[in-house]
C-alpha cells in the first residue's frame, strides 16, 4: 500500500489547500474530519492538524484525544491544531488584544538548524489568521520562531520528548501568501516524516486502473 | 457510464477503458443544448481513442420538456430529469450491467463528508455525475481521490486530446441556461451560431487559453436597430468571459476592445435574430459566472 499523510480537518476554509500543497510535493494525502479518526495503519507517515473557525477556548470546542498519535508519528499542527496541542499538553491559550490577520514576518527563527526551516531565512513572510494567541507552550516543547506581534509563532516538541516530533505553527504555510510555505511543507514531508515523492501522474493513473481492475473484475 | 464531453467524465471513462476495455459502455446524450457541432466532434474524438460509446440524439425530448418553462430552476430540473430518463432507458438495453461510472472528484468527496456537512448550494447542481441510484447499480468513481489539476495531469498521462483536457468548463444544462427565459429551437440555433463566432474568435486570436470560461448569452430583450434602410427589432446578446482559478471567485476578462468590436460586428452581420451585442463586466461575487 502507498504511504500517505493524514490530514485531520477541524473545518478550516484552508484544509483543502493543505491537501493541495502536500500533493504538489508528489506525496499522497487524505483529508478526514477530526471526529472520524479511527487509528492509523503503517501507510500513514505523518498527521497534519488543520485550522478551524472555532476557538479552543469555547466550552464546545472541537476536541480529539491527541495521545492517540502524538509522539508516535510526526505531527504538523496548524493554527487551531497548534492551539489544541498547546492547551491539551499544559500550555495556555488566551483571547489576545493583538489579533493577527494577514501578512506578518517571521522576524526571528530561533532554531536555524531545525530541519523544518532548511533553506528558509528569518523575515520570511507568513500568513496569519487567528483571534486567539498561544501564551504558554507545554513544558516539553521549545519555541522555534516568533513574529514581532506574536511570540509563539512556531514551536516543537524537544527532541528527547517523543519518538516522533510534533511541530506547531500559528501561521498558515498552506496559503500562498506564506512565501516559503511550500518549502516548509516539503521540509516536514521529506526531512521530518521521511516520505518518498511517489505520487506522480504516472503512478496514480496506474494505481487507479489497477484498483478498478480488482474491483470490477470481469463484470461491467 | 454517462459522458458529458467535459474533462472529468472523459478522464474517468479513459481510466475505466484502460482497466476493463470493451466491458465499458459509454452513453453520450445529445440534449440539443450543446455548442454548434459539439456532439459530433466530441463523439468522433471519443471513438478515435477507442471508447465503446453510444451517441443518443434526445434533443427533441429535451426541447419538448422545456416548452413553456422560463424559471431557471424549473429549466435545470427539467433538463436533469430528462437526462436521467434517457440514460436509464439506454442503459437498460444492456444485460448484466452491475456498475455505474461517475466522474466525482476529490473536492466533492471532501465537501460531502466535511465537518460542517455540504455547504449551502447556490444553484442546484448541474453535473452529469449526479445520477441518482438507478437500477440498483454500484458506483465506481475512478477520480474520487484526485483534485482537478491532478485530473488534467492524469488525462495527459492517458494521452487524451488536449482539446478535451483544456476546454473551458461548460454547464451540464448547456445552452439551456444561456438562452434566458423560455427556450425554443430557434433561439438555441441563434445562440449556437453566435457562440461559435465568439469561441472561434477567441481560439483564432490565441485568447482562448487566457480566459477561464467564455460564453454567449441570449437575452430576452428586444431592441430597435437599423440595418441598411430597414428598421429591425431583434434580440440582444451578452458576451461573458471571466478569469478564475477555481470557479469560486471570478473577474471579468479585460478582452481587447478591437477583438470585442470585431466579434460584435461579425455576430450582428451574420446571425439573423441579433441586432445588439453587450459585454458583461460583473465579477463573482456578487454576480455569478452563468446568468441562470
Amino acid at each position: 500500500m502507498k504511504q500517505k499523510i493524514l490530514i485531520l480537518d477541524f473545518g478550516s476554509q484552508y484544509t483543502q489547500l493543505i491537501a493541495r500543497r502536500v500533493r504538489e510535493q508528489n506525496v499522497y494525502c487524505e483529508v478526514l474530519p477530526f471526529n472520524k479518526y479511527n487509528g492509523v495503519d503503517d501507510t500513514v507517515k505523518a498527521i497534519i492538524l488543520s485550522g478551524s473557525p472555532f476557538s479552543v477556548r469555547q466550552p464546545d470546542a472541537l476536541q480529539i484525544d491527541l495521545n492517540q498519535f502524538i509522539g508516535k508519528l510526526p505531527v504538523l499542527a496548524i493554527c487551531y491544531g497548534a492551539q489544541l496541542v498547546a492547551l491539551n499538553l499544559g500550555g495556555a491559550v488566551s483571547r489576545s488584544d493583538k489579533r493577527e490577520y494577514g501578512k506578518a514576518m517571521l522576524s526571528e527563527i530561533i532554531s536555524e538548524n531545525d530541519p523544518l526551516f532548511d533553506y528558509i531565512q528569518s523575515n520570511t513572510q507568513v500568513w496569519m489568521s487567528h483571534g486567539d494567541t498561544i501564551t504558554d507552550i507545554p513544558t516539553d516543547f521549545e519555541l522555534i520562531a516568533s513574529t514581532d506581534d506574536v511570540k509563539v509563532a512556531a514551536f516543537r516538541s524537544k527532541s528527547a520528548t517523543y519518538a516522533a516530533p510534533t511541530y506547531c505553527l500559528q501561521f498558515h504555510p498552506e496559503v500562498t501568501h506564506s512565501i516559503d510555505g511550500p518549502k516548509l511543507i516539503a521540509n516536514f514531508l521529506f526531512k521530518i516524516a521521511h516520505c518518498v515523492p511517489d505520487w506522480t501522474p504516472a503512478s496514480f493513473v496506474e494505481e487507479s486502473i489497477q484498483t478498478i481492475k480488482e474491483k470490477l473484475g470481469a463484470t461491467k | 457510464m454517462g459522458l458529458s464531453g467535459g474533462v472529468d467524465s472523459s478522464v474517468a471513462a479513459m481510466m475505466l477503458h484502460k482497466a476493463i476495455g470493451k466491458q465499458l459502455i459509454c452513453i453520450f446524450v445529445d440534449n440539443g443544448l450543446m455548442r454548434k457541432n459539439e456532439f459530433d466532434d466530441v463523439l468522433h474524438s471519443y471513438q478515435d481513442i477507442g471508447l465503446n460509446i453510444i451517441g443518443v440524439d434526445a434533443s427533441n425530448e429535451f426541447l419538448s420538456a422545456l416548452k413553456g418553462l422560463s424559471n431557471p430552476e424549473d429549466k435545470r430540473k427539467a433538463i436533469g430529469k430528462v437526462f436521467i430518463d434517457v440514460f436509464e432507458r439506454e442503459a437498460k438495453k444492456y444485460q448484466n450491467v452491475k456498475w455505474l461510472g461517475q466522474g466525482t472528484i476529490y473536492p466533492d468527496v471532501i465537501e460531502s463528508v466535511s465537518v460542517h456537512g455540504p455547504s449551502v448550494t447556490i444553484k442546484s447542481h448541474h453535473n452529469v455525475g449526479g445520477l441518482p441510484d438507478i437500477m440498483g447499480l454500484k458506483i465506481v468513481e475512478p477520480l474520487r481521490n484526485l483534485f482537478k489539476d491532478e485530473v488534467r495531469k492524469a488525462g495527459r498521462e492517458l494521452h487524451i486530446d488536449p482539446n478535451i483536457l483544456n476546454r473551458h468548463p461548460f454547464p451540464g444544462p448547456g445552452l439551456g441556461i444561456r438562452v434566458l427565459g423560455e427556450i425554443t429551437p430557434e433561439k438555441v440555433h441563434i445562440l449556437q451560431e453566435a457562440d461559435a463566432i465568439f469561441i472561434n474568435g477567441l481560439k483564432k486570436t490565441g485568447l482562448y487559453h487566457e480566459v477561464w470560461q467564455a460564453a454567449a448569452i441570449l437575452l430576452p430583450v428586444y431592441s430597435v436597430g437599423v440595418m441598411g434602410d430597414e428598421r429591425t427589432y431583434e434580440q440582444a446578446l451578452a458576451l461573458r468571459a471571466v478569469n478564475s482559478v477555481d470557479g469560486m471567485t471570478a473577474e471579468w476578462s479585460k478582452l481587447p476592445y478591437e477583438f470585442l468590436a470585431n466579434i460584435s460586428s461579425e455576430i450582428i452581420n451574420n446571425v439573423r435574430g441579433i441586432n445588439r451585442v453587450v459585454y458583461d463586466i460583473s465579477t463573482k461575487p456578487p454576480s455569478t459566472i452563468e446568468w441562470e
